[in-house]
């Protein structure tokens, strides 16, 4: 469940690589306040992964 | 003859510099307005009467002295609970900052009241201008949103409380609200208003405009409060343009950019309204040409996503690491999970961020604005704000854009028509506004209740 940039993940695996580290930045039982969050972060990272970026493509 | 709440800022400020209209008068009727209001309507969290009075007397013997007048002498106006005004709390809906009373103003603040605007007070603001609801209501319709997180801004502008009120944008928080509302909304290019003295929630993103009824009152603004503030790193060092000539200058047809692949995401009864539009405006003479994002709608939306995330968890951090009790939910949670997203997340969103700015400045080279609705669905119900994403897109790119209301639907909600223009290219945008303005002949208003 890590973050790392991964285009082969799926929404559910960032989904759960998310929950994993905020949980571990602001404990288990903060789950209700951050998880509303989840899926639409979840969503833009796998969105942003899916577009290839060479390494002497567009700089930020 | 037109009622006192009804004028335009230009119509005012015509009014009191010919010694028609004395500001006096003008603010003692729209506080009277404000005070009957907000049991209801909820819209201005804090009403400077005593100031307001004050500004408004010396308005009126500067009048009388024959002193050189601003642009905006004697126009009253309000700004968003997270503009900083001198002398006034900035609460920013956030309750440890209920008794921050700023030591000054604002740039933008600065500007108005230079120019000889009055301020009366400071509008409703969802939390920290986020997501979640603010208690204002929708002049149109008690039982929807009046949008945010301006929702103030616009309900007051809407409910003819004020001509004028400053809202910012980070998604779509002056556009959808002006929309919602029925009344005019700009968000000029990015940089191009300091955000000196406003509370930040994206920096990257932010924007301050105004929230007017006419698109001749957004560029006599907008050429107010524009220009080079060092304060502000994000502040262009451009010159500002004659905003108001431009206006007057004869528009050929324009040539519009009808977004048909965001257009398709709309609500049936917004598609079919838009359509309505781009009819009528090809009627009158407009060139409208079918065309598509030069990407895919959702990349724009998810690198939107990645960088309010990650910029707004930084802005908040700390005070989310001391206390993070007092944040309403949605705000709570984004700044929460922010703060977990990757640096290669924000970092390659920034990549593909340019690669839009460009492919997407490349397209709209053949026009002079793009044409689409300001938002994909009416008003909901109040537990939301609405969705921004069909604004959102300009927010991330820094490109301006202006909602227009365009109609009124069986239920009782107003329409509205968003154009957008290439980087700094306001005179263009007002240009083809008031001309859409012109054509579409907008005239209707919320129940008169106050």
């Amino acid at each position: 469940v890590s973050l790392r940039h991964d285009p082969e993940k799926t929404i559910p695996e960032l989904e759960a690589g998310l929950i994993a580290a905020a949980a571990d930045a602001w404990g288990e039982d903060a789950t209700d306040e951050f998880g509303r969050a989840v899926p639409a972060a979840a969503a833009a990272l796998w969105r942003i992964g899916q577009e290839p970026l060479g390494p002497t493509d567009v700089e930020p | 003859m037109t009622e006192l709440h009804d004028l335009t800022v230009a119509e005012a400020a015509r009014l009191v510099r010919d010694r028609h209209l004395a500001p006096i008068d003008l603010v003692d009727h729209l506080l009277a307005r404000i005070e009957r209001s907000q049991p209801t309507l909820k819209a201005f969290v804090t009403v400077d009467a005593e100031g307001a009075r004050a500004a408004a007397r010396a308005a009126g013997q500067a009048v009388v002295e024959g002193t050189p007048l601003g642009p905006l002498h004697g126009v009253p106006f309000g700004a968003k609970d997270i503009f900083d005004a001198a002398g006034l709390p900035t609460g920013c809906g956030y309750r440890p900052l209920a008794s921050n009373v700023a030591k000054a103003d604002a740039h933008s603040v600065a500007q108005l009241k230079a120019a000889g605007a009055i301020l009366l007070g400071k509008t409703v603001t969802t939390q920290l201008a986020s997501a979640d609801p603010s208690p204002t209501v929708n002049p149109w319709r008690a039982d929807r949103t009046p949008a945010g997180s301006s929702s103030g801004s616009g309900a007051s502008v809407g409910a003819r409380l004020v001509p004028l009120a400053l809202g910012t944008q980070t998604g779509g928080s002056i556009l959808r609200p002006a929309a919602y509302n029925g009344v005019v909304g700009l968000k000029p290019t990015y940089g191009r208003v300091s955000r000196h003295g406003i509370m930040p929630l994206a920096w990257s993103l932010d924007h301050a405009g105004p929230i007017v009824r006419s698109v001749e009152d957004a560029a006599l603004v907008l050429g107010v409060v524009a220009g080079h503030d060092p304060r502000d790193p994000h502040s262009l060092n451009r010159p500002v343009p004659h905003y108001l000539p431009a206006l007057a200058e004869p528009l050929p047809a324009p040539r519009l950019g009808l977004l048909t692949d965001v257009l398709e995401q709309a609500e049936p009864a917004i598609q079919a309204h838009l359509g309505e539009v781009a009819a009528q405006l090809a009627a009158a003479g407009a060139s409208v040409t079918r065309v598509t994002l030069p990407e895919p709608f959702d990349l724009y939306l998810a690198v939107h996503t990645v960088t309010n995330l990650s910029e707004a968890s930084v802005v908040h951090a700390d005070w989310l690491a001391r206390d993070r009790s007092d944040y309403s939910p949605r705000i709570r949670s984004t700044t929460m999970v922010g703060q977990v997203l990757p640096a290669w997340a924000y970092l390659r969103a920034q990549r593909l961020r340019r690669r839009l700015a460009d492919v997407t400045a490349s397209m709209m080279a053949q026009f002079d604005a793009l044409l689409l609705p300001t938002a994909s669905i009416l008003p909901p119900a109040p537990d939301t704000t609405g969705d921004p994403s069909f604004q959102a897109p300009w927010s991330l790119l820094g490109l301006p854009s202006i909602s227009l209301p365009s109609g009124v639907g069986d239920d009782g909600l107003p329409f509205a028509t968003q154009l957008v223009a290439r980087h700094l290219d306001e005179p263009t945008l007002f240009r083809v506004a008031a001309w859409v303005e012109r054509v579409l002949a907008f005239t209707a208003r919320p129940p008169e209740r106050w």
